[in-house]
């Protein structure tokens, strides 16, 4: 989406344009949601945290501002959900003996793994899985979802600098996760501390 | 992009919410912008607005008549 269309749509947005909101919501819907299931890897809080996305982005509509960038945007709201879902969570979880078989317990499939056409890709999403979530967060960002370093840091609410650190510090993490466990199943604990 | 690794990340499968979810979405949000539309603003609500300087501007002639009769009595106009 260049510029002039994305600038013309939040002016139609802050209008409470139905249309408007269409475009914006087709054009960026896939890739939020690959986002969300691959940091949150249960389906259906990806598909809690998407709808609760985009009912942010209508409630804010009218006070959205002229020059707002719709992508950084909308990658921090539901960024910023999963981080708050991950610590309501965690919290709720504390007291359990069980925490370390949520939110997947052990053996189990993340709906990516379950659709890897190939061993390969199959080995990436478990290593991916298994990292950190700051690590991983970056990784979905700049390397899935596409976005510049610019605007990943503004999702993340960091520095340009800081940003490429982690991002670097995360590519290798996951290439220590591809070599070190070739085809074992991902651990979820990592996952659930935030 | 010149690391492999990351271009292998890049060529990942993306995901497709489920339609019936993605239509539940879209609906509601459509719902919720119709609501928070701004509605017209009705010509009585119009016009109260304009009261309060209607009122000051009418005690304004008010209190400057007063001036002037109390100056006219004591003979100063």
């Amino acid at each position: 989406m260049d510029r002039e269309t994305e600038l013309a749509l939040v002016a139609r947005l802050r209008g409470g344009d139905a249309g408007a909101f269409d475009a914006v919501y087709d054009a960026f819907n896939g890739r939020l949601f690959t986002f969300l299931l691959r940091l949150s890897r249960r389906r259906e809080v990806a598909d809690d945290l998407l709808e609760e996305t985009w009912l942010r982005l209508v409630k804010h509509a009218g006070r959205l501002r002229a020059d707002t960038r719709l992508l950084p945007w909308l990658f921090t709201v539901a960024r910023n959900l999963h981080v708050s879902y991950i610590r309501s969570r965690a919290l709720e979880d504390a007291g359990a003996a069980g925490l370390a078989l949520w939110p997947v317990s052990p053996g189990s499939a993340s709906p990516f793994e379950e659709a890897a056409a190939n061993e390969l890709e199959r080995r990436i999403e478990r290593a991916l899985a298994r990292l950190p979530r700051h690590a991983r967060e970056v990784l979905l960002l700049v390397s899935v979802a596409g976005l510049s370093h610019a605007d990943a840091a503004e999702v993340c609410g960091v520095t340009p600098d800081a940003l490429r650190q982690r991002l670097s510090r995360a590519r290798t993490a996951l290439a220590h996760a591809l070599d070190e466990h070739p085809s074992e199943r991902a651990p979820v604990l990592g996952e659930v501390l935030p | 992009m010149n690391d492999p690794l990351l271009e292998r990340l890049a060529a990942l499968p993306s995901a497709t919410p489920r339609p019936v979810r993605a239509r539940r979405v879209r609906a509601r949000c459509h719902r919720a912008l119709g609501r928070r539309r701004p509605r017209p603003v009705n010509r009585w609500r119009r016009a109260t607005q304009y009261w309060p300087h209607v009122v000051a501007g009418l005690a304004g002639i008010y209190f400057a008549e007063t001036v002037r009769q109390v100056l006219g009595v004591w003979g100063i106009l």
